[in-house]
């Protein structure tokens, strides 16, 4: 879902930038209140995760691709502005020096990927699993919710994704946002599948490194 | 829920299993296009992408004389490597809040 040079225009290049700098800057405000010294050997851990996990394209269905994005797993395991943050850094990275994702299009990449994928997830995984936990003490909702939300964080990268090309080019905002959405619907299916193995996996061996459980 | 009890040298143990399996895994990767680039495609924008600043390891490749897989292991390498080192020189000097009381 990486978007490359020469398919948004000045505007919405500028426009992207200018959303993901403003907000990368409060979460950075935000991320100095909650900083541990301890937390950095994990974020590090999880952004090299992230990184290898993202070069791993699994072919998904009528000729297409998907990799794990990691966004909620990002936010469930460090906090939501630690989550952002590292996925930011991410895609930083995979654009500088890689080339996956373009420079005039990092900041629409941060937005979709990192501060709105990664942000709706968290949110319906925060707000959605607090209201189960008061009327059920089974594990199953929770991890119902957990892959819902890993999905949705796709789908909404997606959709804005469709959105910014679409302001950008000369494509109708419907069928481009259709596309993208069905498109990512199957590959936001691998994004639950992996982030629940990847979530309890590490809830059996570590809990207490869990961000959502501490 | 059930909690496994592992020593520590098992975990980084586990961890360090789990990272060497993922690089194998890496070396897999399907060449199939992602779901942008087939949604690009399907708009009839395939060609307008163009390269603004070519990165130094362009498309995960080190060198043209190593073989897909070695390139792909090496990127990752490097990609692991430079993620952890930028992070650790962010907060080199950020200390957590010290309580004064």
């Amino acid at each position: 879902m990486h978007i490359p040079d020469g398919l948004l225009d000045i505007p919405v290049s500028t426009a992207t930038s200018f959303i993901s700098a403003g907000s990368l800057f409060l979460i950075w405000r935000k991320l100095k209140k909650q900083f541990t010294q301890h937390s950095v050997p994990q974020m590090a851990l999880l952004a090299a995760f992230i990184f290898v996990a993202q070069m791993i394209n699994i072919p998904v269905s009528g000729g297409t691709s998907g990799h794990l994005l990691g966004g909620l797993l990002a936010a469930l395991l460090l906090g939501p502005f630690t989550g952002i943050f590292i996925m930011s850094l991410v895609i930083m990275v995979q654009a500088l020096f890689f080339q996956d994702g373009g420079i005039t299009a990092l900041g629409a990449n941060i937005l979709n990927i990192a501060i709105a994928g990664t942000g709706s997830g968290y949110l319906v995984y925060n707000y959605l699993s607090k209201r189960i936990k008061k009327s059920t003490a089974s594990d199953f909702p929770g991890m119902v919710i957990l892959f819902f939300a890993a999905w949705l964080s796709v789908e909404v990268g997606a959709v804005l994704c469709a959105l910014e090309l679409s302001l950008a080019g000369s494509v109708p905002w419907k069928l481009a946002v259709g596309l993208m959405s069905t498109v990512h619907a199957l590959i936001g299916f691998l994004e639950g599948l992996l982030t629940l193995f990847i979530f309890k996996a590490v809830r059996s061996i570590r809990p207490d490194l869990i961000y959502v459980l501490r | 829920m059930s909690r496994l009890i592992l020593s520590k040298r098992i975990q980084v143990l586990i961890l360090i299993a789990g990272f060497l399996l993922l690089l194998f895994i890496a070396t897999f990767s399907s060449n199939l296009p992602d779901g942008l680039e087939w949604t690009v495609k399907k708009l009839g924008l395939e060609g307008s992408e163009k390269t603004v600043l070519p990165a130094p390891l362009a498309d995960y490749n080190v060198s043209e004389e190593y073989s897909p897989s070695v390139n792909r292991i090496l990127t990752a390498l490097i990609g692991m490597a430079l993620l952890a080192l930028i992070i650790f020189l962010i907060f080199q000097f950020k200390r957590a809040p010290v309580n004064k009381e």
